[in-house]
């Protein structure tokens, strides 16, 4: 039997936010391939019956989006519903009300890996993005141009294949929608809207769905959207060769995200070396393992953590969601998790093994090493007296190593 | 609460944080301000201070989120149009403390009456939003039209502009968590504590703590030899204990500062400025919430006297110090009030008044914005736009506007020497 432990990190730290501590010893016996059919074929826990809502006397959305990432069985669905609220986000700081953030959030669990056309369609009349993106409201003989350019820009086309006149054809045909509070629902005004066609993208467009149709139609939008989900998995973009490939691959199979994203982590290249590790693990990411790691469940500090690095859920900065760049290795993040780091508690497990550095590794799913690191944790070890405290420095200093904040 | 301020969302994240009984941290939020001692008797007449040398300037921004009603904070007090507009929401004439023979300050400015300060009036965005969002959005980045996005923070690219890269902080916010207004392309901008706290965490044990922080500094090692990412991680790490270093050793305040949020920061803002540890931008994000849409009077006359209070302590420190000629003090807010009150309140609106002191010229600025001609949301007009108010503040540095605003604009004369 090999030992895959790296690898399967690796794949549970990609496809989850874990990994969470005994799951890659747990899967290392069956290996690799086993694991990743695992992953794919993963059924998502049920949903609580009833909204989850500020103010309520219960949990608010953000701890409660919090604790699900926690949940071993959330896996590659959740990873996906993270991804798509990073694609067609939306803010509460500005959409303000929980009850449509919280409606947009069920149709990002419904479509997260489900069918990307489906999901722009009903994304566009969403009252939380009919809000966020100012169609609410939008009359077409002064249009509100904002979300038509976004639609193209950064959820279907790219940058590169947006056009002005496009831009102001779109939210012609988009015009006409505005958002009724007291019931938190969409509402179509037909006469706020066009009732002659438009040329958008080369079409004849009337309504919203017209629109929609034609830029998920349109040639870039299928590698557009592969490329980014990608990138996502990988930590690095692809070839233009893999990016036509993958865009054909999504087109054929109509749009349907699931088979995308198989062939993304099917691919033999997801499981290259080099990958792991090359990119900083999110906020969300790195809280979700690290407190889990401790042992920790106190949800409030976790939310606070994550919010101080910059990450709350349901609080993109923009329209472009969240940022994937070196910022969440800054000096800031740095002491936040040091900060985690110093509530380490002492386990047994680390206490009393042979070798508490790799002991205190394991706890944290860390199988590749630097010597720098390894050297300050033996150097840390060899100078306590007490295994008690040993134990819980160690597991703290891995809990703020540099290994742990990058995925 | 009101949802759509992400102040009071933040504010009612960490009370909902207190109460789950979690960190410390949390709960060492200030809390309501306590009274601010008498008036003192009016001091001379302010006179102009010569700035500093272009090196040895600081520029202290103090964010005012929500937005500030521009025309409670001054008050154009001989206009009937204001009165009309706000029949039991308007500051009684009889009330203001006199600059001109037409504008005056809130009664609870009366310390910085007698300061050097500039008051610039009809400061607003073109295109502008109502949504705090958007606005803040603009400011924060210095996207002062809200079409021409900018990769970084306003304040992050002065910080590269005039940084010394080897500095430990170019940029510090007095604050919790990071702020967009400081993100910086190569700078190192960073957040600490406005209780002056930025220690590394360690355990409170000294012996333990001796260990940990040896581990944790050979951790934060950057190795030119790893890969880029792990060289960044490290060097994140490494940016957090320097920055530790230097602050556990800042002077102590010589002057006492009020006991609220603002009076605790702003006496951080000096040790910080005293230390010469190359901090050329400090970022006060003021803590209470201007977004006085319910009951207006009683609760801009609250932030108005921590205002009032803590910048009062702070400029005293400063003079006495003889750090004024180094240091600009500059406030924002993403907009004003709208010019017809609510029933008690006001509520978006979009232009508002800024203030400005440390080195500068006292005296009005901008141009007041008609209280009769107003825009078709019944706002008052603009006549400053954000990128002249920000020119002004790269000015300051003598940085090129062009080379941090779209645009180029023109920085508002005469208000620095």
């Amino acid at each position: 039997m090999g030992d895959d432990r790296a690898a399967l990190a690796h794949l549970l730290r990609r496809t989850g936010f874990g990994p969470f501590p005994g799951q890659v010893e747990a899967l290392n016996p069956g290996g690799l391939a086993a694991a990743l059919d695992g992953v794919l074929a993963a059924t998502p826990p049920p949903l609580p019956a009833d909204p989850v809502l500020d103010g309520s006397g219960g949990i608010a959305p953000p701890a409660w989006w919090l604790q699900r990432m926690r949940d071993p069985a959330a896996g590659l669905h959740e990873k996906m519903v993270w991804f798509w609220h990073g694609h067609f986000t939306s803010s509460v700081d500005k959409v303000g009300s929980w009850q449509m953030m919280w409606n947009q959030h069920l149709l990002l669990r419904q479509h997260a890996l489900g069918n990307f056309r489906t999901m722009a369609l009903q994304m566009t009349i969403d009252p939380a993005m009919l809000i966020y993106l100012d169609g609410d409201p939008s009359e077409a003989i002064d249009p509100n141009e904002n979300y038509s350019r976004e639609l193209q820009e950064l959820f279907t086309i790219g940058v590169d294949n947006v056009t002005e006149p496009n831009v102001k054809a779109g939210a012609k045909a988009l015009a006409g929608w505005e958002v009724d509070w007291s019931s938190a629902t969409a509402v179509f005004r037909p006469y706020a809207a066009i009732s002659t066609p438009v040329t958008f993208l080369g079409r004849s467009c009337l309504r919203y769905d017209d629109v929609v149709n034609a830029a998920v139609d349109h040639p870039a939008c299928a590698p557009f959207v592969a490329a980014k989900v990608h990138r996502y998995f990988h930590g690095v973009d692809l070839t233009p060769a893999r990016k036509a490939e993958l865009g054909d691959l999504f087109r054929s199979n109509n749009m349907e995200i699931l088979p995308l994203v198989t062939a993304i982590l099917r691919d033999p290249s997801f499981f290259d070396p080099s990958l792991r590790m090359n990119r900083p693990r999110y906020p969300v990411e790195w809280a979700s393992a690290a407190f889990a790691a401790i042992g920790n469940t106190d949800v409030g500090w976790e939310q606070d953590i994550v919010d101080n690095m910059g990450q709350l859920p349901f609080s993109p900065p923009n329209v472009a969601g969240w940022p994937s760049g070196s910022k969440w290795l800054a000096a800031n993040v740095a002491v936040l998790r040091a900060q985690v780091g110093n509530s380490a508690p002492v386990l047994t497990a680390i206490r009393n093994a042979a070798d508490p550095v790799q002991a205190a590794l394991q706890q944290c799913s860390i199988y590749e090493v630097s010597q720098h690191t390894l050297d300050a944790l033996t150097n840390a070890a060899a100078s306590i007296s007490t295994a008690g405290r040993r134990a819980a420095t160690l597991l703290g200093l891995v809990i703020s190593s540099p290994e742990m904040a990058l995925a | 609460m009101n949802i759509d301020d992400p102040v009071s969302r933040r504010r009612f994240l960490k009370v909902g944080l207190a109460a789950a009984g979690a960190t410390a941290a949390a709960a060492c939020r200030p809390v309501a301000p306590a009274p601010a001692p008498p008036a003192p008797a009016p001091a001379p007449t302010p006179t102009t201070v010569p700035p500093a040398p272009f090196g040895e300037r600081v520029l202290v921004v103090i964010e005012m989120a929500g937005g500030n009603d521009g025309y409670s904070t001054v008050v154009p007090y001989t206009n009937g149009a204001y009165y009309s507009h706000r029949p039991t929401v308007a500051v009684p004439a009889n009330q203001v403390l006199p600059i001109t023979g037409d504008l005056g300050w809130h009664p609870n400015l009366a310390r910085i009456s007698h300061r050097p300060m500039a008051v610039v009036e009809g400061v607003g965005g073109v295109n502008p939003s109502e949504s705090h969002f958007e606005m803040m959005r603009r400011w924060w980045s210095g996207d002062t039209n809200g079409q021409s996005p900018q990769p970084t923070g306003f304040f992050g690219r002065i910080c590269d502009t005039v940084g010394d890269p080897s500095a430990p902080a170019t940029g510090v916010s007095l604050g919790w968590g990071t702020t967009p207004a400081l993100v910086s392309a190569q700078a190192v901008t960073l957040s600490m504590s406005p209780y002056g706290d930025a220690s590394f965490p360690g355990p409170g044990d000294a012996t333990l703590n001796a260990t940990w922080m040896a581990a944790q500094r050979a951790m934060a090692n950057p190795d030119r030899l790893e890969s880029t990412i792990m060289y960044t991680a490290r060097y994140g790490a490494y940016n957090a204990l320097r920055f530790s270093d230097v602050v556990s050793s800042l002077p102590p305040s010589q002057q006492t500062y009020p006991d609220t949020g603002l009076g605790a920061q702003l006496a951080t803002a000096v040790r910080l400025i005293r230390a010469g540890i190359g901090t050329r931008v400090v970022y006060v994000p003021f803590g209470g919430s201007f977004d006085t849409h319910e009951n207006h009077l009683a609760t801009h006359s609250d932030l108005m006297a921590e205002l009032d209070g803590a910048l009062d302590a702070f400029l005293s420190e400063l003079a006495a110090l003889n750090l004024t000629r180094k240091v600009l003090v500059a406030t924002f807010s993403e907009f004003g009030r709208r010019a017809d009150q609510n029933t008690d309140g006001l509520d978006h609106g979009t232009t508002s008044v800024m203030l400005l002191t440390g080195a500068v010229n006292p005296g009005v600025y901008g141009s007041r914005p008609s209280w009769t001609n107003l825009d078709a949301n019944g706002n008052l007009v603009s006549t400053v736009d954000i990128g002249q108010y920000y020119a002004t503040l790269a000015s300051w540095f003598g940085i090129h506007p062009g080379d941090v605003l779209p645009g180029n604009p023109s920085p508002i004369p005469g208000i620095l020497g």
